[in-house]
């Protein structure tokens, strides 16, 4: 990949961000975090697209002082999640999709991504709040306690909604494997 | 935890996509540059823009207090419900913001733009006063909405004063929460509109010496002008000593000379 976005010399200066390394570390992440949010890859690609442009428009915006460069990412990637999901009004629904789905070939799709949409389907069952808590580490994989500060709640209610919730997800996910 | 799958499971980023992104951001460099060198839309950090900052925080903060306030909340104080100048607004004594901490409220960042673009280029059409009270001086900083649906211009004064005009493209019937006792009814080009004295305390009390709002709608737009006055230190809202009289007069004048 070309190293455009550091040589250009455009980056805060006194911050001293290496870009690129934000690039390459924190795309698979937030990719994941809105597949996790929004259960279809391409919709989750238009929306980290959104995430990063809106990032490195106001990347001068940034300052240490306000947190970790990735706790600024993901305070606007959460903002575009709100965005796209007041402008459609009701999230996608993911059994609508896997019924779609079904209508194709199988053998078109590979076998993780059916079994990641099955994880959303499971999922697409629990509270908003279950999701985000479940997007934000399995797909941001951000830290308990990175999640609590941008959920408000506190780092042992965000350990405790992980654990039953990754519980509940796993039983499903076992039987839609027996 | 036994959560591997949900780690194992997630599909991966296609290096088409991370490429075309790559690739789109480098030219939004590029634009940028451009950008700079021609009109100067970029703010610089300064102690004016942090007073401008604090002031958008709350009017976000109140606008969101405004949108989200739930059913419950209007139900408990449905006698001090009323309707003035086509405006609805709700008396009650304790600010919703106890009743809607617990809700998931999102904060944004508002994006703000130099005068001369916004003016050149606004979400809608609408009119600025064309007479203010003297001495103070039009700030270069507006913030639009990202749904273009308002904007919002100050005034600073000398005195740590300032006068905000918001605009909303239209007053959608949403309720504002005031303090017991605050609103009344006034004329602006001899149509009713509505007077609020007083804002919320960070203690969710209302505080009549805290700020003064004067609302109308116009040519389809909900126009307010919002006086406050604020602390050297910190930028924080202070009970106003200007006579009040005279502020509502000025801002009465201010919404007369709108055209």
């Amino acid at each position: 990949m070309q190293k455009d976005l550091t040589t250009t010399k455009t980056k805060c200066a006194e911050e001293n961000i290496d870009w690129d390394e934000v690039y390459t570390r924190l795309l698979p992440k937030i990719f994941h975090y809105f597949c996790y949010k929004v259960g279809d890859t391409a919709m989750a690609e238009e929306l980290t697209a959104v995430t990063f442009e809106k990032a490195w428009m106001s990347r001068r915006n940034f300052h240490k002082s306000i947190g970790q460069i990735h706790a600024w990412m993901f305070g606007i990637a959460r903002n575009v999640a709100v965005d796209y999901f007041r402008k459609n009004k009701i999230e996608i629904s993911v059994e609508e999709m896997l019924e779609l789905d079904s209508g194709n070939s199988v053998e078109d799709d590979v076998q993780s991504n059916l079994d990641f949409q099955t994880i959303v389907a499971i999922l697409n069952r629990f509270s908003v709040r279950e999701r985000d808590v479940i997007a934000m580490k399995y797909g941001a994989e951000l830290s308990n306690r990175e999640i609590a500060q941008l959920t408000k709640l506190s780092e042992s209610n965000v350990g405790t909604i992980l654990n039953r919730t990754v519980k509940k997800i796993r039983v499903e996910w076992e039987k839609s494997h027996a | 935890m036994h959560d591997d799958f949900l780690y194992k499971n997630r599909p991966p980023v296609r290096e088409a996509f991370s490429k075309n992104l790559y690739q789109r951001l480098s030219r939004l460099e590029s634009e940028s540059l451009d950008l700079q060198k021609g009109k100067t839309m970029r703010r610089s950090l300064n102690r004016k823009n942090l007073t401008w900052e604090y002031a958008l925080f709350t009017l976000v903060i109140a606008t969101a207090l405004i949108l989200t306030i739930s059913e419950p909340v209007r139900a408990k104080a449905w006698e001090w419900f009323r309707t003035i100048a086509g405006i609805n607004v709700e008396e009650q004594s304790e600010s919703p913001l106890t009743e809607i901490e617990e809700k998931d409220v999102e904060i944004y960042a508002v994006p703000t733009f130099a005068l001369p673009a916004a003016l050149e280029n606004p979400p809608f059409q609408f009119d600025l006063p064309t007479w203010i009270p003297e001495g103070y001086v039009l700030d270069q900083n507006v913030a639009i909405a990202q749904s273009g649906s308002w904007v919002l211009l100050a005034w600073n004064g000398s005195n740590l004063s300032e006068i905000q005009m918001l605009v909303e493209r239209e007053y959608t019937g949403y309720t504002i929460p005031t303090g017991t006792d605050s609103v009344e009814e006034v004329n602006v080009k001899g149509l009713p509109a509505i007077l609020i004295v007083g804002s919320w305390n960070e203690q969710h009390q209302w505080d009549p010496s805290l700020g003064i709002t004067l609302g109308w709608e116009e040519d389809g737009h909900f126009y307010r002008l919002i006086y406050a006055e604020r602390e050297s230190a910190h930028n924080t809202v202070k009970p106003i000593d200007t006579d009040r009289d005279t502020i509502i007069d000025q801002l009465i004048r201010m919404a007369e000379s709108v055209q």
